[in-house]
Protein backbone atom coordinates (compact mmCIF):
# COMPACT_ATOMS: atom_id res chain seq x y z
CA UNK A 1 0.00 0.00 0.00
CA UNK A 2 1.36 3.15 -0.52
CA UNK A 3 0.29 6.82 0.96
CA UNK A 4 0.76 10.34 -0.51
CA UNK A 5 2.84 12.58 1.45
CA UNK A 6 4.10 16.09 1.29
CA UNK A 7 8.09 16.19 1.07
CA UNK A 8 10.08 19.78 1.60
CA UNK A 9 13.10 20.89 1.10
CA UNK A 10 14.13 23.99 4.00
CA UNK A 11 18.27 23.43 2.77
CA UNK A 12 17.01 24.36 -1.09
CA UNK A 13 14.78 26.96 0.17
CA UNK A 14 17.55 28.73 2.23
CA UNK A 15 20.15 28.38 -0.64
CA UNK A 16 18.00 29.63 -3.31
CA UNK A 17 16.84 32.31 -0.84
CA UNK A 18 19.99 33.84 -0.55
CA UNK A 19 20.52 33.96 -4.33
CA UNK A 20 17.30 35.54 -4.54
CA UNK A 21 18.04 38.20 -1.58
CA UNK A 22 20.83 38.93 -3.14
CA UNK A 23 19.37 39.89 -6.30
CA UNK A 24 16.36 41.40 -4.46
CA UNK A 25 19.36 43.45 -2.11
CA UNK A 26 21.14 44.59 -5.35
CA UNK A 27 17.84 45.86 -7.45
CA UNK A 28 16.33 47.60 -5.09
CA UNK A 29 19.70 49.98 -4.32
CA UNK A 30 19.96 50.51 -7.98
CA UNK A 31 16.62 51.10 -8.26
CA UNK A 32 17.11 53.41 -5.37
CA UNK A 33 14.23 52.01 -3.68
CA UNK A 34 16.43 51.75 -0.20
CA UNK A 35 19.64 53.26 0.30
CA UNK A 36 23.22 51.51 0.40
CA UNK A 37 23.75 50.75 4.04
CA UNK A 38 24.55 47.80 5.64
CA UNK A 39 21.32 47.28 8.02
CA UNK A 40 19.31 47.87 4.99
CA UNK A 41 20.92 45.61 2.83
CA UNK A 42 20.57 42.96 5.17
CA UNK A 43 17.37 43.67 6.24
CA UNK A 44 16.49 42.52 2.14
CA UNK A 45 18.63 39.72 1.90
CA UNK A 46 17.02 38.23 5.49
CA UNK A 47 13.90 38.78 3.81
CA UNK A 48 15.20 36.90 0.71
CA UNK A 49 15.99 34.01 2.63
CA UNK A 50 12.72 34.20 4.89
CA UNK A 51 10.65 34.00 1.50
CA UNK A 52 12.50 30.81 0.02
CA UNK A 53 12.13 29.20 3.61
CA UNK A 54 8.82 29.94 3.68
CA UNK A 55 8.35 29.21 0.18
CA UNK A 56 10.42 25.32 0.52
CA UNK A 57 7.79 24.64 3.77
CA UNK A 58 4.71 25.97 3.01
CA UNK A 59 4.74 26.61 -0.37
CA UNK A 60 1.83 24.79 -2.87
CA UNK A 61 2.92 21.34 -3.33
CA UNK A 62 3.89 19.49 -6.89
CA UNK A 63 2.03 17.30 -8.22
CA UNK A 64 3.66 13.24 -7.79
CA UNK A 65 5.17 12.40 -11.35
CA UNK A 66 2.69 9.94 -13.10
CA UNK A 67 4.34 7.18 -15.86
CA UNK A 68 6.92 4.98 -15.78
CA UNK A 69 9.08 7.13 -13.84
CA UNK A 70 7.39 8.75 -11.27
CA UNK A 71 4.24 6.55 -10.88
CA UNK A 72 3.52 5.09 -7.18
CA UNK A 73 5.62 1.45 -6.58
CA UNK A 74 3.36 -1.34 -8.13
CA UNK B 1 47.11 77.20 -12.26
CA UNK B 2 46.23 73.76 -11.20
CA UNK B 3 47.28 73.15 -7.84
CA UNK B 4 47.69 70.53 -5.33
CA UNK B 5 48.07 71.86 -1.58
CA UNK B 6 46.14 69.86 0.94
CA UNK B 7 47.23 66.39 -0.13
CA UNK B 8 43.97 65.54 1.10
CA UNK B 9 43.11 64.52 -2.38
CA UNK B 10 45.87 62.44 -3.90
CA UNK B 11 45.07 58.36 -4.11
CA UNK B 12 42.41 57.06 -5.27
CA UNK B 13 39.15 58.15 -7.24
CA UNK B 14 37.28 56.83 -4.04
CA UNK B 15 38.90 59.16 -2.37
CA UNK B 16 39.29 61.78 -4.65
CA UNK B 17 35.39 61.95 -4.77
CA UNK B 18 34.42 61.28 -1.39
CA UNK B 19 36.79 64.37 0.18
CA UNK B 20 35.14 66.44 -2.96
CA UNK B 21 31.78 65.94 -1.62
CA UNK B 22 33.29 66.33 2.36
CA UNK B 23 34.68 69.60 0.99
CA UNK B 24 31.16 70.33 -0.48
CA UNK B 25 29.30 69.70 3.14
CA UNK B 26 30.46 72.69 3.85
CA UNK B 27 28.47 74.54 0.72
CA UNK B 28 25.47 72.86 2.40
CA UNK B 29 24.28 75.10 4.85
CA UNK B 30 25.42 78.07 1.93
CA UNK B 31 22.68 77.25 -0.26
CA UNK B 32 20.63 74.55 1.49
CA UNK B 33 18.11 76.58 3.49
CA UNK B 34 15.14 75.63 3.46
CA UNK B 35 13.59 79.10 3.55
CA UNK B 36 15.37 79.79 0.29
CA UNK B 37 12.57 79.93 -1.86
CA UNK B 38 11.48 78.77 -5.17
CA UNK B 39 13.62 79.54 -8.19
CA UNK B 40 11.82 81.96 -9.56
CA UNK B 41 11.02 84.56 -6.64
CA UNK B 42 14.09 85.21 -4.99
CA UNK B 43 16.81 87.43 -7.03
CA UNK B 44 19.58 86.75 -4.75
CA UNK B 45 19.41 83.12 -5.26
CA UNK B 46 19.07 83.26 -8.78
CA UNK B 47 22.45 85.25 -8.20
CA UNK B 48 23.70 82.09 -6.41
CA UNK B 49 22.19 79.70 -9.32
CA UNK B 50 24.13 82.26 -11.88
CA UNK B 51 27.71 81.81 -9.95
CA UNK B 52 27.57 78.15 -11.08
CA UNK B 53 29.54 77.78 -14.63
CA UNK B 54 27.47 76.04 -17.54
CA UNK B 55 28.65 74.41 -19.82
CA UNK B 56 32.83 72.76 -19.63
CA UNK B 57 32.83 73.99 -16.72
CA UNK B 58 37.03 73.99 -16.92
CA UNK B 59 39.45 74.91 -14.20
CA UNK B 60 39.39 77.23 -11.11
CA UNK B 61 42.87 78.39 -9.43
CA UNK B 62 43.02 77.97 -5.88
CA UNK B 63 42.81 82.15 -5.73
CA UNK B 64 39.53 82.05 -8.25
CA UNK B 65 38.27 78.89 -6.55
CA UNK B 66 39.00 80.98 -2.90
CA UNK B 67 36.92 84.07 -4.45
CA UNK B 68 34.03 81.76 -6.04
CA UNK B 69 33.69 80.93 -2.18
CA UNK B 70 33.61 84.26 -0.83
CA UNK B 71 30.77 85.09 -3.25
CA UNK B 72 29.02 82.25 -2.40
CA UNK B 73 28.92 83.02 0.79
CA UNK B 74 28.05 86.39 0.48
CA UNK B 75 25.31 85.64 -2.47
CA UNK B 76 23.87 82.96 0.66
CA UNK B 77 24.09 85.56 3.13
CA UNK B 78 21.28 87.46 0.89
CA UNK B 79 19.69 84.70 0.16
CA UNK B 80 18.91 83.40 3.41
CA UNK B 81 18.77 84.60 6.99
CA UNK B 82 18.93 82.93 10.49
CA UNK B 83 18.98 79.61 8.96
CA UNK B 84 20.28 77.17 12.16
CA UNK B 85 18.82 73.56 11.34
CA UNK B 86 19.64 72.77 7.91
CA UNK B 87 17.50 69.17 7.67
CA UNK B 88 18.03 65.59 8.10
CA UNK B 89 22.08 64.22 7.99
CA UNK B 90 23.79 66.71 6.79
CA UNK B 91 26.62 68.51 8.67
CA UNK B 92 29.61 69.69 8.76
CA UNK B 93 32.19 70.83 11.77
CA UNK B 94 35.24 71.74 11.86
CA UNK B 95 37.33 74.96 10.11
CA UNK B 96 37.02 72.75 7.06
CA UNK B 97 34.76 74.43 4.19
CA UNK B 98 34.49 74.60 0.64
CA UNK B 99 31.69 73.95 -2.43
CA UNK B 100 31.64 71.54 -5.03
CA UNK B 101 29.90 71.45 -8.69
CA UNK B 102 28.42 68.08 -9.90
CA UNK B 103 27.91 68.02 -13.88
CA UNK B 104 26.57 65.20 -16.22
CA UNK B 105 28.52 63.65 -19.01
CA UNK B 106 27.68 66.51 -21.22
CA UNK B 107 28.53 68.92 -18.70
CA UNK B 108 25.27 71.64 -19.47
CA UNK B 109 24.09 72.24 -16.93
CA UNK B 110 25.21 71.30 -13.72
CA UNK B 111 23.00 68.71 -12.29
CA UNK B 112 23.17 69.87 -8.76
CA UNK B 113 24.37 72.06 -6.03
CA UNK B 114 21.77 74.81 -6.54
CA UNK B 115 18.09 73.76 -6.00
CA UNK B 116 16.97 75.95 -3.43
CA UNK B 117 16.29 73.34 -1.11
CA UNK B 118 17.50 71.67 1.19
CA UNK B 119 21.23 69.90 0.28
CA UNK B 120 22.70 66.77 1.56
CA UNK B 121 20.00 65.52 3.25
CA UNK B 122 18.52 62.27 2.83
CA UNK B 123 15.40 63.85 1.08
CA UNK B 124 17.86 66.01 -1.23
CA UNK B 125 20.95 64.29 -1.61
CA UNK B 126 23.78 65.92 -3.57
CA UNK B 127 23.58 64.12 -7.42
CA UNK B 128 26.59 63.02 -8.79
CA UNK B 129 26.22 61.56 -12.38
CA UNK B 130 29.15 58.25 -12.74
CA UNK B 131 30.07 59.50 -15.75
CA UNK B 132 30.64 62.87 -14.85
CA UNK B 133 32.59 65.53 -13.35
CA UNK B 134 32.73 67.04 -9.92
CA UNK B 135 34.48 70.50 -9.74
CA UNK B 136 35.74 71.07 -6.21
CA UNK B 137 37.64 73.58 -3.92
CA UNK B 138 38.58 73.05 -0.29
CA UNK B 139 40.09 74.39 2.47
CA UNK B 140 41.12 73.97 6.34
CA UNK B 141 41.39 76.31 7.45
CA UNK B 142 40.20 79.60 5.30
CA UNK B 143 43.44 81.49 6.70
CA UNK B 144 46.43 80.31 8.57
CA UNK B 145 48.19 77.59 8.08
CA UNK B 146 46.81 74.33 6.79
CA UNK B 147 46.70 70.65 8.85
CA UNK B 148 50.03 69.32 9.81
CA UNK B 149 50.63 65.93 9.83
CA UNK B 150 46.83 65.25 8.91
CA UNK B 151 44.97 61.69 9.26
CA UNK B 152 41.28 61.31 7.49
CA UNK B 153 38.62 58.83 7.00
CA UNK B 154 35.75 58.22 4.54
CA UNK B 155 33.07 55.73 5.42
CA UNK B 156 29.78 54.79 5.00
CA UNK B 157 27.52 52.17 7.44
CA UNK B 158 30.56 52.04 9.40
CA UNK B 159 32.67 50.41 6.42
CA UNK B 160 35.89 52.33 5.48
CA UNK B 161 35.71 53.11 2.40
CA UNK B 162 39.10 55.21 2.07
CA UNK B 163 41.62 56.47 4.56
CA UNK B 164 44.68 57.94 4.63
CA UNK B 165 46.91 60.87 5.73
CA UNK B 166 50.04 63.77 5.30
CA UNK B 167 53.08 65.27 6.90
CA UNK B 168 51.82 67.99 4.69
CA UNK B 169 55.08 70.03 5.57
CA UNK B 170 54.18 73.07 3.88
CA UNK B 171 51.15 73.04 5.47
CA UNK B 172 49.38 73.69 2.55
CA UNK B 173 46.25 74.83 3.41
CA UNK B 174 43.48 74.48 0.30
CA UNK B 175 42.94 72.19 -2.76
CA UNK B 176 41.08 72.83 -6.12
CA UNK B 177 40.25 70.12 -8.63
CA UNK B 178 38.01 68.21 -11.14
CA UNK B 179 37.21 64.15 -10.27
CA UNK B 180 36.42 62.42 -13.67
CA UNK B 181 34.28 59.87 -12.37
CA UNK B 182 33.61 58.77 -15.92
CA UNK B 183 37.15 57.52 -16.07
CA UNK B 184 38.45 57.30 -12.12
CA UNK B 185 34.94 54.64 -11.57
CA UNK B 186 35.95 51.41 -13.29
CA UNK B 187 32.35 49.97 -12.46
CA UNK B 188 29.48 52.33 -12.86
CA UNK B 189 25.90 52.03 -10.81
CA UNK B 190 23.08 53.65 -9.09
CA UNK B 191 22.43 54.07 -5.39
CA UNK B 192 21.70 56.69 -2.89
CA UNK B 193 24.77 56.59 -0.09
CA UNK B 194 25.36 58.06 2.76
CA UNK B 195 29.28 59.11 3.51
CA UNK B 196 30.77 60.33 6.14
CA UNK B 197 34.24 61.25 7.07
CA UNK B 198 36.86 62.93 9.61
CA UNK B 199 39.95 65.10 9.29
CA UNK B 200 42.62 64.62 12.47
CA UNK B 201 45.76 66.88 12.59
CA UNK B 202 48.53 67.94 15.03
CA UNK B 203 47.45 71.60 14.88
CA UNK B 204 44.09 72.25 13.90
CA UNK B 205 40.61 71.19 15.25
CA UNK B 206 38.72 67.69 13.42
CA UNK B 207 37.10 68.41 10.53
CA UNK B 208 33.94 66.13 10.35
CA UNK B 209 31.09 65.62 8.02
CA UNK B 210 28.34 63.40 6.68
CA UNK B 211 25.98 63.78 3.95
CA UNK B 212 24.05 61.94 1.35
CA UNK B 213 24.89 61.14 -2.09
CA UNK B 214 22.97 60.47 -4.82
CA UNK B 215 24.89 58.49 -7.55
CA UNK B 216 23.19 58.84 -10.97
CA UNK B 217 23.67 56.27 -13.73
CA UNK B 218 21.48 53.96 -15.82
CA UNK B 219 19.62 51.87 -13.46
CA UNK B 220 19.41 48.42 -14.04
CA UNK B 221 20.99 49.00 -17.17
CA UNK B 222 24.35 49.71 -15.58
CA UNK B 223 26.76 45.91 -15.00
CA UNK B 224 25.59 46.14 -11.60
CA UNK B 225 21.94 46.49 -12.39
CA UNK B 226 22.03 43.79 -15.21
CA UNK B 227 24.26 41.15 -12.13
CA UNK B 228 21.30 41.99 -9.51
CA UNK B 229 18.29 41.27 -12.35
CA UNK B 230 20.35 37.90 -13.11
CA UNK B 231 20.92 36.93 -9.51
CA UNK B 232 16.96 37.90 -8.98
CA UNK B 233 15.64 35.85 -12.13
CA UNK B 234 18.53 32.81 -10.81
CA UNK B 235 17.25 33.13 -7.19
CA UNK B 236 13.35 32.97 -8.75
CA UNK B 237 13.82 30.01 -10.79
CA UNK B 238 15.51 27.99 -8.21
CA UNK B 239 12.86 28.49 -5.77
CA UNK B 240 10.19 27.87 -8.38
CA UNK B 241 11.37 24.76 -9.77
CA UNK B 242 13.66 23.13 -7.40
CA UNK B 243 12.92 24.26 -3.93
CA UNK B 244 9.15 23.83 -3.51
CA UNK B 245 7.62 21.29 -1.80
CA UNK B 246 6.74 17.86 -3.20
CA UNK B 247 4.39 15.12 -3.05
CA UNK B 248 5.86 11.63 -3.02
CA UNK B 249 4.63 7.99 -2.49
CA UNK B 250 5.59 6.25 0.87
CA UNK B 251 4.92 2.57 0.95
Amino acid sequence: MTDQMKETYPLRGILWGIMFGLGLMVVAIVAKVIALSLVSALAVLILGIAIGTTWSMFGPARPPKSGNDGGPPA
Amino acid sequence: MFQRTLALVHRRALCLFALSVLGALSLTPLLAAPNAGAQNDNAALDALRAEVPEGDPGKFDLTEASEEFDRLVALYDQATTGVSDFGDGSELTGPCGGWAYSYDSNGDPPIDILDGGTAFTAGNPFRVDVRGLVQYYGFAPENGDGPRNHTWFVKTSGISLDKGGDPNTNLKNRNAGIVDLANDLPVKFSAKVRVEGEMMSDNLATCRGQGHVDFVGNGLTDPVGLAGLALLAGGLFGLLFNARPAITYKS
